[in-house]
């Protein structure tokens, strides 16, 4: 190991001189004496104490820290030499260090000699406010917000952040201001963070606490939202322009939308009907959307033959239409591809996001292949796909209100000529009207789920919707834990010649309960369009073990008793 | 079979017009059978006590139940 002193070093290596214009070299034994001295916190950085003393009380230190704070060098640090390089390099932003002098003198943890009062002083003054707006108020800020520009003066960004906290409250949630200065309220506000932020003007000077609250709460996004600004200017996607939608299945999408819907109501309103009048496709789902009977979906063109009769779809085809409607009501959007850089369509999972106004939404109608929004719509159950991006709480409730408005018009227009009221009201006063209501044994229920599963035509993934949606109106939460269970598998074994795989469920059935005693388990095998097939513990273990069926995904629920002692086999 | 329940709960309404309790209870059964694809959406516990208000045979019951929660009734 080399053995020269800083010097020696600095002659060895001389591109390390530049360095040493903004840099103490020191020892690694003076670095670890730095580094191991006492903290103190300040905001949220950590500094050593011993490296503040050193800055009042170290005439180098002192100079380097004075030019560092005059702007004569851009930054500061301390640190060793080993084998020509850098390392253990000790830095703080210049408010940090003043602070935290300010800090270990207000604890007394640093008594200041008079040198050291007079090094604080003009420290204090070089990146004080006073300093700041000499520097800078008259000076101009350009930037470019929503494909506009704008040339602002920092006097009045410094004014905006100086302004009382009940003025700039009633600025931000007024609807009746839209302009500050001659510019969109929005944008301005978003210029003078993006000032604060991009210019580092926290760490830089010493700011009055007011401006430092100021940019925190824009910051938060909570006071004025925002988030959405800057982002989807342009629609980059280029796969949805070679889709033609059919006129059914567009005039069913866009039946009974109403006119006076805003431009975000009526793309809520789409992806509602889309996910209602589309399905997905069960092979697809069989197969862990991989390998032969997933390639027959990558093919861009089938996108255009979707109808509301041929309606099967999978993840990356829903999203194609829905970017084509989003486009045509001028919504910018960006396709998401997981795990994939730009449009690999076809190679995974895909969803969107889109913005209007200062919406950022996120459309997944595939959040869960048996509980994403493609069967939960079907169901008028809640929707778990379509989601807003923006933190801001009122942004959040207006959206929720826009997608439960569009949901509840959809709803309506399907029971139009009905004018049914709310089931679930409706069945509280009749529980107290009637003297009817009576336990159904568990044995008839259980047989009546066979019998229709038995004798009822569906195809694919509608027909495991069917009996999940039976398992619900038959059976109570607890008789669903403990006596009927429902598990959709893979069944790699088809006996028909178009599919590799297809999704099946196992159904289990014990009346005295799984875990009470599980050697009663009776489990049966159902196919779409076939009788149900019963089937022994051991028959479907050993189906397991050869392959022929499998769970779907690794954390899929399991079939009660089955393989138990295993573990999860897939 | 939902268009024969509802006739038949039309005629109980009839029938009771001087028991309100009873008029109340068809009043309500009316409204839930307003929805054609009622009984694809409530417990099977409601679905057999309204059959039994509207005066299905007990062992006939089951049966009416099965073909109202046919696939294309949910």
């Amino acid at each position: 190991m080399e053995n020269l002193t800083i010097e020696e070093q600095l002659i060895k290596y001389p591109y390390l001189k530049n360095m040493a214009q903004y840099t103490i070299f020191t020892t690694s034994d003076d670095i670890e004496k730095i580094k191991n001295s006492e903290k103190i916190k300040v905001d949220n950085e950590v500094i050593s104490i011993e490296f503040l003393k050193r800055i009042l009380q170290d005439a180098t230190y002192y100079d380097y820290a004075k030019r560092y704070f005059d702007k004569k060098i851009n930054s500061f640090c301390v640190s060793y030499i080993i084998g020509g390089d850098t390392a253990g390099s000790i830095y703080y932003p210049k408010v940090a260090i003043l602070k935290g002098i300010e800090e270990l003198t207000f604890l007394n943890k640093l008594i200041l000699q008079p040198i050291e009062k007079e090094r604080l002083a003009s420290l204090q003054n070089s990146i004080s406010f006073q300093h700041f707006l000499e520097e800078r108020q008259y000076q101009y800020y350009n930037i470019v917000i929503d494909q506009k520009k704008y040339t602002i003066p920092i006097r009045q960004i410094i004014d905006l952040m100086q302004m009382s906290e009940e003025e700039f409250t009633k600025l931000c949630q007024d609807k009746n201001i839209d302009k500050i200065n001659n510019i969109p309220k929005e944008h301005f506000i978003y210029a003078a963070y993006k000032y604060f932020k991009t210019n580092n003007v926290l760490e830089e000077y010493l700011m009055p606490k007011k401006i430092e609250k100021r940019f925190k709460d824009i910051g938060s996004l909570q006071i004025i939202d925002l988030q959405a600004i800057n982002k989807h200017l342009e629609t980059e996607d280029t796969k949805y322009k070679d889709v033609v939608i059919k006129p059914d299945l567009e005039k069913e999408i866009m039946m009974g939308m109403p006119k006076e819907a805003n431009t975000l109501e009526k793309a809520i309103y789409i992806y509602i009907k889309l996910c209602k009048i589309l399905t997905y496709d069960d092979e697809y789902y069989a197969v862990n959307q991989k390998g032969e009977a997933a390639q027959k979906h990558q093919d861009i063109g089938v996108v255009s033959n979707i109808t509301t009769q041929n309606n099967k779809v999978v993840c990356y085809e829903f999203n194609l239409l829905y970017s084509k409607l989003l486009d045509s009501l001028g919504i910018k959007f960006r396709s998401d591809y997981e795990n994939m850089v730009g449009e690999a369509y076809g190679a995974g999972h895909a969803n969107l996001e889109f913005r209007w106004n200062k919406y950022l939404v996120r459309a997944d109608s595939v959040t869960s292949i048996l509980k994403g929004d493609l069967v939960q719509a079907k169901l008028n159950e809640p929707l778990n796909g379509l989601n807003i991006l923006n933190y801001n709480k009122e942004t959040q409730e207006e959206f929720k209100e826009m997608v439960k408005k569009m949901y509840t018009l959809i709803i309506e227009e399907e029971k139009k000529d009905k004018g049914v009221e709310n089931v679930g009201e409706l069945l509280n006063e009749y529980a107290q009207a009637t003297a009817n209501i009576k336990e159904i044994p568990l044995k008839e229920k259980l047989d009546i789920l066979l019998t229709k599963v038995n004798t009822s035509k569906m195809e694919g993934i509608d027909a495991l919707s069917y009996i999940l949606h039976l398992r619900k109106i038959l059976f109570k939460e607890e008789e669903r834990q403990n006596n009927m269970g429902v598990t959709i598998i893979r069944n790699g074994n088809v006996a028909g010649i178009s599919k590799i795989a297809e999704a099946i469920a196992i159904i289990t059935l014990n009346e005295q309960g799984f875990m009470h005693n599980p050697e009663q388990n009776i489990y049966y095998y159902f196919a779409p369009n076939m009788p149900l097939v019963n089937l022994s513990k051991e028959e479907l273990e050993e189906k397991f073990r050869d392959g022929t069926f499998a769970y779907v995904e690794k954390d899929d629920p399991r079939i009660p008793g089955i393989l138990e002692e295993e573990g999860i086999k897939r | 079979m939902i268009e024969k329940l509802k006739l038949l709960n039309n005629k109980l309404i009839e029938i009771n017009q001087d028991n309100k309790l009873n008029l109340k209870k068809y009043q309500l059964i009316q409204k839930i059978l307003n929805d054609n694809k009622c009984f694809g959406k409530i417990p099977i516990e409601y679905a057999y006590a309204i059959l039994k208000d509207l005066e299905i045979p007990e062992n006939n019951i089951k049966e009416v139940y099965m073909e109202l929660i046919n696939i294309d009734n949910i």
